[in-house]
């Protein structure tokens, strides 16, 4: 299993003095390929801080980070805008759909920003939403739709480029436990389908049995412990 | 409050804001409506200031009563029912009384006129006194009365301190009774109201007044004399009081003295009661409506703009609170509760609008009228009295519309009773049609626009009082048809908003750019309604604004023309010495001159239209005609004029000839025998043999045309009848041609002559009747006359003018016995009257011409609809002189007709009417006047000798723009549009900023998918332009288009009648772009500075995207 993401000795301080904040500390760790990581940790954690430095979001204080080979630690704006829009997919814990745009068009932004020509974007959205299972609510927008569907909304759109990492920072955080243990199936099974890797950050413990790893970040400190169901 | 107070300090930034939004909204609304309270107030006091005395006094008049203490008693009861006053404000009387037939004596006054002795109360504070002393009552019965006299009258008689002026009462007293000059006066201010007394028979030609004391006017002169009373109240008293409190107290008063009339012995039925304050009053009172109704309708926008502004602000800060109230009603309180919230942080917030909107206000109008400089109304002056807190309306003012800012401000956050999950839904599907649109309002306020635009389209003729004032002291449909307008249309143009958004989308979707489809989608799917709103509105209104302004002042220009006619209308005073050549020597920069005969053709019903006779060639230039006055262009129209008029060649008159001279022969047998046979009563036969005197010539005439057209009679023989001889104009004095002879001529010539076109004569045989003849013998009667004329210049140079024997007798109308034979050789005009009978009449010998077709004449609409007339027409109009006028033919027409009063009239070409009316009747149109292209004063033409009355078009505009009425109106507008802007400024500030704070997560989420910042300030401009774009453009369809339909139908004249010509919509170009670009500018920065901080916040909201 070829390596795709590689956090080295990563740091993040909020603030300066005496009021300064750690988000992470000296955080490292490897995820391979098709690989669904769990990041699990309590509120404050530095789960989302992690997420968003691997996603070039964010810079770290100190150390590295690579994904797919980039190190998005010292890349360019340019090379980061890239990085998002065809390697990195986001899911985020309130969706983050456009409201104004019904769930096709919201699957069809990424397509649109990598400039994929009008008939193959329709027929990828088509099949991304048949992939989530709603394909008979294309053209619904946000609200009109349940959570749980906004989610699989927002995974169809995650995974329109067809990335290599897919980065869910508390996807089920807003949903009931079924259709949170429903949608945490579905990024399994995307992962295990595509070969895409999954870091999950989540502090729902009945969730992390579907992950190939756990991490768990404690005051911005990083240990790994085996999933319950670790090896599946 | 322990709730209120911390939430609002939450809110601080926003809640400021809206304070301050609310004093901006209320300071303005405040100003506005103080500024259209004393506005008119000032323009009536302004108008009453200008008003003639005789318009703005009363005057009562009665028949001196037979003994003093009746005078009293008349004097007392006068007084009593004028001291009512005039809406609350007192009369000043002053009361007088004079005796007519009064002869001076002979000599003393240069025309022999009477003397005009008055008594005049109070004389002493109204006159001063420049010799000796005020008159005494005489000590005794034979004492001559005492009398002071104007320093003037005094000088022309040549009377003087100490003289005793002996004058007969030709009616009373055969003796004359003298009358002792004990002093000289003269007025303080002649245009004093007290002047009026005992003005009338001193202009009907008195000599006087000689002021007596009232006790020997009582004593000596009541018998056929005469009382005066003049009231007058203080102008500005009466402005302030209101005119129509002011015309209906008058009628009171009028009423109150004619039924004391019937009942109080005191007073008779001679007493009468005369101003013109009524109908001055009248006017003025309309004249207040209509300018007060344009002072509402700006600040109607302005409470629309202004409250809109609010609304947003409002929702905003709903917005705001959305999680906080949510979270509020999950910890049980209650809806009313959070609406109690609400009301309690608007209380607050508006309170400094409630308190500073009247000081504020007031002190800005002070300062907007002193920057108004010499257009100030002074309006500083009738605010002092409130001090700097400002009148009590400022204050009422200012807390209704803080009390209207509260509410805008709570409604929003209370009115609704919808759930988190609705408004959600809301949020992410907006309605395409807002409430008031699925409710069909929208709909029913383009009905209700329509019905006002057509009533508007009634008031044809002046608004009366009456008819518009409802109490409110404005008219309601002035107010309400533009308002309606503007809201129909914009309800209409938000019907339209989103056919243009999606119309965007669709284009755009097209092409690759996610930015420019993304601000689309935004613009689109947004509910966008308030900021396009307040954008079309505030465009709409600075687009409205200006454009009644300028079609206002553009009608006044418009009327200023009408009336004139041209740039200048050169009055005549003296016909015969007019001269085109020397006008135009007087006004070197003038482009054009026109001779204009203005007559009249009567219409049906006793009504009647100018004739104007022009010349035609010169009227498309000349003449300030509108351009829309005509279908057709004005130089085709009045080409149709000259088309087809006939050659009339006459006999040149070399140029600089300024004297007629020659010699006229006349021939006619001294006497004519005759013999007549009449039939007696038993059959006898009587012959009568005798002998009458021969035909005389009676008139005799040359008509010469000038080179502008006119032709002029020179009438060389003046008929003298009674000396049974003619009488010649000579150089040196005058001439006798009796029957058979000559007589040498000189006469001038008028003006810029240029050819004779005619010579006429008249005759007269005036024999008898010869009542019952049977048989009437006697020879043919041989009559001619002889014409040897020469032109002479001013060196005395002599032309002979020799007349072509291929003129004819053209006309030759004879009433009396039968027409006798005429002949002409091209010197001599021979004539044979067959009898002896009666006969007189008139030739004329000119150039013959084989048809005389009907004159060709344009006229207005009204004129033909008169007449049933239309194009291609020929009638006859009834004349309402003397003249007789010809037959006429309709070739066009035009809408309005410069330079008449109504606009209304019949144009015809000078040259050919006075050809066909030489030939016709003898009787051409004398030009009246000169009408000039220049852009020289009237003042320039002061040196004319014959110049009569100038009117300025330029002096009479600028007069008409003067109207402080008019130009308060104008100030307002203007400031409405300001104001207008500010507020809709406000409201997109308000706007950009929630865009901003309502995007940012967004903007964070696509900024993760990888959109560049860049692209996504881009997108957001793309949005913002679009917004604004389509609100600019619709407001500026709705302002143009509100302004096209009602504006014209807001300017009336001041006494509230539609102006000739009927005003069009005026449009400046600079003044809908500067607004316009101002707007769309000011949006286009905000949506740039939404941009720029969208950019800034991304970073920074991309570090938390995963929490909400």
């Amino acid at each position: 299993m070829s390596e795709l993401v590689r956090v080295e000795r990563v740091s993040r301080d909020y603030g300066s003095g005496d009021t300064v904040v750690h988000a992470l500390r000296d955080v490292s760790f490897t995820a391979g390929e098709g690989q669904v990581v769990a990041i699990r940790g309590r509120s404050g954690a530095g789960k989302t801080t992690l997420l968003n430095v691997i996603g070039g979001l964010d810079k770290p204080t100190s150390g590295r980070v690579w994904v797919a080979g980039h190190e998005v630690t010292a890349a360019s704006e340019r090379t980061l805008l890239q990085l998002r829009r065809r390697t990195i997919g986001f899911v985020f814990q309130s969706f983050g759909l456009l409201p104004i745009l019904s769930a096709a068009e919201n699957v069809g932004v990424p397509l649109r920003l990598a400039k994929v020509p009008a008939a193959e974007r329709e027929q990828r959205v088509a099949m991304l939403l048949e992939l989530v299972g709603l394909g008979d609510h294309a053209q619904q927008r946000p609200y009109e739709l349940s959570g749980g569907q906004q989610q699989r909304v927002a995974i169809a759109r995650a995974l329109a480029n067809e990335p290599k990492l897919l980065i869910a920072d508390e996807p089920t955080g807003q949903l009931d436990s079924e259709t949170g243990r429903a949608i945490m199936h579905l990024l399994r099974a995307v992962v295990t389908d595509r070969g895409v890797t999954a870091l999950v950050a989540t502090h729902d413990p009945a969730l992390l049995d579907l992950a190939d790893r756990v991490l768990t970040l404690r005051d911005g400190r990083l240990s790994e412990s085996e999933p319950a169901l670790a090896g599946r | 409050m322990r709730i209120v107070f911390p939430r609002a300090a939450a809110a601080r930034t926003l809640l400021v804001a809206a304070a301050f939004a609310a004093t901006v909204t209320t300071v303005l609304l405040t100003a506005f409506v103080l500024y259209a309270q004393l506005l008119p107030i000032a323009g009536v006091r302004s108008a009453m200031a200008e008003a003639s005395v005789a318009e703005r006094t009363l005057m009562v008049t009665a028949s001196a009563p037979a003994t003093p203490e009746q005078v009293a008693a008349r004097d007392a009861a006068i007084r009593e029912v004028l001291s009512r006053g005039l809406a609350g404000v007192p009369l000043l009387v002053s009361a007088g009384g004079y005796a007519s037939g009064q002869e001076l004596p002979a000599g003393l006054a240069p025309d022999d006129g009477s003397a005009v002795v008055a008594f005049m109360t109070d004389l002493p504070d109204h006159a001063r006194l420049v010799d000796g002393a005020w008159p005494e009552p005489a000590a005794a019965d034979d004492d001559p009365v005492q009398a002071a006299l104007p320093v003037e009258v005094a000088e022309q008689l040549g009377v003087s301190v100490g003289d005793q002026v002996p004058i007969t009462d030709n009616r009373t007293e055969p003796q004359p009774a003298p009358v002792e000059v004990v002093g000289l006066w003269e007025p303080v201010d002649p245009a004093e109201p007290y002047w009026r007394l005992i003005s009338a028979p001193v202009e009907l030609g008195g000599w006087g007044p000689f002021v007596v004391p009232a006790e020997d006017y009582g004593a000596r002169y009541l018998q056929l004399g005469s009382l005066e009373w003049v009231a007058d109240a203080e102008p500005d008293q009466l402005a302030n009081a209101g005119m129509s409190e002011v015309a209906a107290d008058y009628r009171a008063l009028a009423d109150e003295l004619e039924e004391r009339k019937e009942n109080d012995p005191a007073l008779d039925r001679y007493v009468r009661l005369s101003s013109g304050l009524e109908e001055l009053a009248g006017r003025l009172g309309v004249a207040t409506v209509v300018n007060r109704s344009g002072m509402v309708l700006p600040a109607a926008l302005l409470v629309v703009i202004g409250g809109y502004g609010l609304v947003l602000v409002a929702r905003l800060l709903a917005a705001h609170r959305r999680g906080e109230n949510a979270l509020l009603r999950a910890r049980g309180a209650s809806r009313r509760q959070l609406v109690w919230f609400t009301i309690g942080e608007a209380a607050m917030v508006v309170t400094p609008a409630a308190l500073l909107g009247g000081p504020l206000g007031t002190r800005l109008v002070i300062y907007a009228d002193r920057w108004a400089g010499d257009r100030s109304l002074n309006v500083e002056a009738d605010l002092a009295p409130s001090g700097w807190l400002g009148p009590p309306l400022g204050w009422a003012v200012a807390v209704v519309t803080a009390i209207g800012c509260a509410l805008a401000l709570a409604v929003p956050a209370a009115g609704r009773g919808r759930t988190w999950v609705a408004e959600q839904q809301e949020r992410s599907r907006p309605s395409r049609a807002s409430t008031l649109q699925r409710a069909g309002v929208d709909l029913a306020l383009v009905a209700l626009a329509v019905l006002a635009w057509t009533q508007l389209r009634q008031y044809g003729s002046a608004v009366t009082v009456s008819d518009t004032e409802y109490g409110l002291g404005i008219d309601p449909l002035l107010v309400a048809a533009p308002v309606v307008g503007v809201l129909a249309a914009t309800a209409v143009a938000l019907r339209l908003l989103p056919l243009a958004t999606r119309l965007g989308v669709r284009l755009t979707g097209q092409r690759d750019g996610f930015a420019s489809l993304l601000g689309m989608w935004q613009a689109d799917r947004r509910p966008h309604a308030g900021p396009v709103l307040l954008m079309l509105l505030a465009v709409a209104t600075a687009v409205l604004a200006p454009a009644i302004a300028t079609t206002w002042q553009q009608s006044q220009r418009d009327q200023a023309a009408q009336s004139v006619g041209a740039d200048l209308r050169v009055g005549i005073a003296e016909p015969t010495r007019a001269s085109g050549s020397e006008l135009a020597a007087a006004l070197p920069a003038a482009t054009g001159l026109m001779p204009v005969s203005r007559g009249s053709v009567s219409l049906p019903e006793g009504a009647r239209a100018p004739l104007l006779a022009l010349d035609s060639e010169a009227a498309p230039e000349v003449a300030r005609f509108r351009p829309d006055a005509a279908t057709a262009p004005l130089t085709e129209v009045f080409g149709r004029l000259r088309e087809g008029r006939p050659e009339f060649a006459g006999v040149p008159v070399p140029a600089g000839s300024t004297r007629l001279t020659g010699r006229l022969e006349y021939r006619a047998p001294e006497t004519i025998e005759y013999e007549a046979e009449y039939e007696g009563t038993g059959g006898q036969i009587f012959t009568e043999v005798g002998e009458v005197p021969g035909p005389r010539t009676n008139r005799l005439t040359i008509y010469v045309m000038t080179h502008a057209g006119e032709i002029h009679p020179i009438r060389v023989g003046i008929d003298t009848t009674e000396a049974d001889e003619l009488g010649f104009q000579l150089s040196g004095g005058s001439a006798r041609l009796d029957r058979s002879g000559g007589v040498d001529i000189d006469v001038p010539l008028p003006p810029d002559a240029a050819e004779v076109v005619g010579v006429g004569a008249g005759v007269v045989l005036g024999t008898g009747f010869f009542w019952g003849a049977d048989t009437l013998d006697s020879d043919p009667i041989p009559v001619s006359w002889q014409w040897e004329l020469a032109a002479v210049d001013a060196a005395g140079a002599d032309t002979p003018l020799e007349l072509p024997p291929d003129w004819q007798v053209t006309r030759s109308e004879f009433v009396g016995g039968p027409a006798p034979a005429t002949e002409w050789d091209g010197s001599t005009l021979g004539m044979t009257i067959p009898t002896v009978l009666p006969i007189q009449g008139n030739l004329l010998v000119a150039p013959g011409l084989e048809v005389l077709s009907p004159v060709p004449v344009v006229a207005t609409p009204d004129v033909l609809a008169a007449v049933g007339a239309e194009v291609g027409s020929t009638l006859t109009f009834a004349a309402t002189t003397a003249n007789e006028l010809p037959e006429m033919q309709v070739v066009g027409t035009v809408d309005t007709l410069p330079g008449t009063e109504r606009g209304s009239g019949v144009v015809a070409d000078l040259r050919w009417l006075s050809i066909h009316q030489l030939l016709r009747h003898e009787r051409t149109p004398e030009v009246t006047e000169w009408w000039v292209a220049t852009d020289e004063p009237a003042s320039a033409v002061a040196e004319l000798g014959w110049a009569g009355p100038v009117l300025d078009r330029r002096a009479e505009a600028a007069r008409l723009l003067s109207d402080p009425l008019g130009s308060g109106m104008l100030i307002a507008l203007w400031a409405a549009a300001a104001t207008a802007a500010v507020l809709a400024a406000f409201g997109l500030v308000v706007d950009s900023r929630a865009t901003a704070v309502r995007r940012q997560r967004e903007l964070a989420v696509l900024h993760t998918l990888g959109t560049s910042p860049p692209a996504l300030v881009r997108a957001l401009v793309v949005e913002h332009a679009m917004l604004a774009g389509l609100g600019v453009v619709a407001g500026l369809l709705v302002g143009v288009g509100v302004a096209a339909a009602m504006g014209p139908s807001l300017v009336l004249t001041p006494a509230g009648a539609v102006p000739v010509p009927e005003p069009l919509l005026a449009l400046s170009p600079e003044l809908l772009a500067l607004p316009t670009a101002g707007l769309l500018a000011v949006s286009v920065v905000l949506g740039a500075a939404v941009a720029r901080r969208a950019r800034r916040e991304v970073v920074a909201g991309a570090l938390r995207i995963g929490e909400d």
